[in-house]
């Protein structure tokens, strides 16, 4: 397999979900690119499956999994690579997401996704197997930072430090979620800024911006709010880093109409444009 | 040492004890600190708290943080199944649906990387439930929620026009599309199912499978709905999908076993005219031919018979 590019940036994107499937397919928009949860297209046929494929007619897509559990020390799901490989193959997705965690142990699954101990032997673990799972699909796949709400004792290294050597180490890429950084933070108490300036520039794919939901000792990772302020603040700079990225708005829950969607995901763009144009070397700079 | 400064426990577990242990501790409906005193109890550890593997601090200790995906496991595989079966939810009411779920997870607990398929075994539980003494019926309404999701992502198939049929004429191949099932339910419960649709949104199954939940816990329960008691009665049900939607419909007593026989093996037209002749409920092939021409007019127009020689992708 070839060594990890960075990919071009596809511009400014939003989820793929049921709730505008009639609109985005009646009328052009102003997004670029669609991401979808590709766990919701494995499926043998139907509905979201023709509407996936007539979206991609028009639009790159992104598909961005979530039962992937590259931690898991349970065996990886060689039926579940395959669909993934299958769909991969039949869509031509831009590139393959997932995130940077485990999602069931024995045999079962949370459906959630659970947090990694940052330590050495977590670190060799996750290396080994997303080697493999980038073997098995004939492709380079991104792996995003999770909202977490626990830390553990056994953790040797910072997150940003294990993504990184990640990255580095296995030759994926990084999708890089903003709101994540800062929920994290705040449960975390870290800095989200040094967050940032811990991952090397050439590996960040793809940003996420997302809102969360404030529950008093903690913050919820909710994608049911507009992206709060505090997460545009951490974008500005996360793009004055990385340059323009290719950037997704997430929204799962308490999902707006479409207009709503739309203006986040202006916005996002709009900023990325101001701070792009302000700044233009950092279009340029190559790896940190 | 991490950012934070505080460097690693050297009596943590290793990654493969890690796991299991949250997962046990998630997973037990009482809650972690719960879970946490079973396990001691059974032996398996011996600390009295989780400091040994999950870091707290001035706000939530361990078992609190612990307790956060605990929730979050609970609420997004109920609200999951909840989808999936909202029919049986409006029936037995949200509080009760709630008690079900938990004893449903414990029974059998996700064991597939897509939510799509953990209601598989469920109708299949919930005839054994407690809660099926007082509505016999919830199990077949289930049964019929399920089908209704297993036809929805069925494979595709090119469907046989009346054009073509007419061409092919009396030694057409009928099979089934792959997106068509036949139920056989021991409770009428179509007219329940009918009386709950326009209370209840038809699932399209192309939402979110993502990783967020809105965390909202405190929530009030939606009472059982108002239904009649269904006619207990053998009723064949056939489901399917016509393009991107689903439906189903009972099936009068001589199409039944039409039906069943091209589904399972696939027949030409004067099968099904023996079948009727054999079954003595045609007197002779005139008019075992005319009320196979009349069933075959019905499945065409509902887009039942696959087109010969297609092969799915």
């Amino acid at each position: 397999m070839t060594p990890a590019t960075k990919p071009l940036d596809i511009g400014q994107g939003v989820g793929l979900r049921r709730e505008h499937f009639a609109r985005v397919l009646a009328e052009s928009t102003s997004v670029d690119w669609f991401e979808v949860i590709s766990e919701n297209f494995m499926v043998d046929g139907g509905r979201p499956l023709d509407i996936l494929m007539r979206v991609r007619r028009d639009y790159p897509v992104v598909m961005h999994g979530v039962s992937l559990s590259i931690g898991s020390t349970d065996p990886l799901d060689t039926d579940y690579l395959e669909r993934l490989r299958q769909l991969a193959e039949r869509v031509e997705p831009s590139w393959v997401s997932d995130h940077l965690c485990w999602t069931g142990v024995g045999g079962h699954n949370a459906h959630d996704l659970l947090p990694m101990p940052y330590s050495e032997e977590a670190l060799e673990h996750v290396i080994s197997r997303v080697t493999r799972v980038q073997e098995k699909l004939g492709r380079r796949i991104a792996l995003e930072n999770p909202s977490s709400y626990l830390t553990f004792a056994a953790s040797s290294l910072s997150e940003s430090d294990f993504l990184a050597e990640v990255a580095k180490r296995a030759d994926c890429g990084i999708l890089l979620d903003v709101n994540n950084v800062y929920v994290s933070s705040v449960n975390h108490r870290f800095d989200p800024v040094a967050y940032l300036d811990a991952i090397p520039r050439d590996r960040v794919w793809q940003f996420h911006l997302a809102g969360h939901s404030d529950h008093g000792a903690y913050l919820l990772d909710t994608h049911d709010h507009p992206v709060a302020d505090p997460v545009w603040n951490l974008y500005r700079h996360a793009v004055g880093r990385f340059g323009a990225v290719s950037t997704l708005v997430e929204w799962d829950a308490k999902i707006p109409e479409w207009d709503v969607l739309e203006a986040e995901s202006l916005r996002a763009r709009e900023l990325r444009d101001e701070i792009v144009a302000a700044q233009p070397q950092i279009q340029t700079e190559g790896a940190s | 040492m991490t950012r934070d400064g505080q460097g690693p426990r050297s009596d943590s577990p290793d990654l493969r004890r890690t796991q299991e242990l949250f997962w046990d501790l998630i997973a037990d409906p009482q809650g972690v600190r719960t879970g946490l005193a079973k396990l001691r109890a059974s032996g398996e550890m011996d600390s009295v708290d989780l400091s040994f593997m999950i870091r707290g601090d001035d706000r939530l200790a361990p078992e609190d943080r612990l307790d956060i995906y605990a929730s979050m496991y609970f609420y997004r595989l109920r609200d999951s199944l909840a989808e999936d079966f909202p029919k049986v939810a409006a029936v037995i009411g949200g509080a009760a649906f709630h008690n079900l779920i938990t004893d449903y997870l414990l029974a059998h607990p996700s064991r597939h990387w897509s939510l799509r398929h953990l209601g598989a075994s469920f109708a299949g539980f919930l005839a054994n439930h407690d809660l099926s003494r007082s509505r016999p019926f919830l199990a077949d309404l289930a049964r019929l929620e399920w089908a209704r999701i297993e036809m929805f992502d069925a494979s595709d198939a090119d469907v046989l026009t009346r054009e073509e049929a007419a061409v092919a004429g009396p030694e057409l191949h009928l099979a089934l599309i792959p997106a068509a099932t036949i139920l056989s339910i021991q409770w009428n419960v179509a007219p329940i199912w009918r009386h709950l649709e326009h209370e209840t949104s038809p699932d399209d199954g192309g939402g979110s499978n993502s990783a967020a939940v809105t965390g909202d816990t405190h929530e009030e329960f939606a009472a059982p709905a108002a239904v009649e008691r269904p006619e207990e009665k053998k009723t064949p049900i056939l489901v399917w999908r016509k393009g991107f939607a689903v439906y189903h419909r009972t099936l009068q007593p001589i199409e039944s076993p039409c039906l069943e026989v091209v589904l399972r093996d696939g027949v030409v037209l004067p099968d099904l005219c023996e079948i009727l002749m054999g079954g003595e409920k045609e007197p002779d092939a005139q008019a075992a031919m005319q009320t196979v021409a009349g069933l075959l007019g019905r499945w065409l127009e509902d887009g039942l018979v696959v087109k010969p020689g297609f092969v799915s992708s």
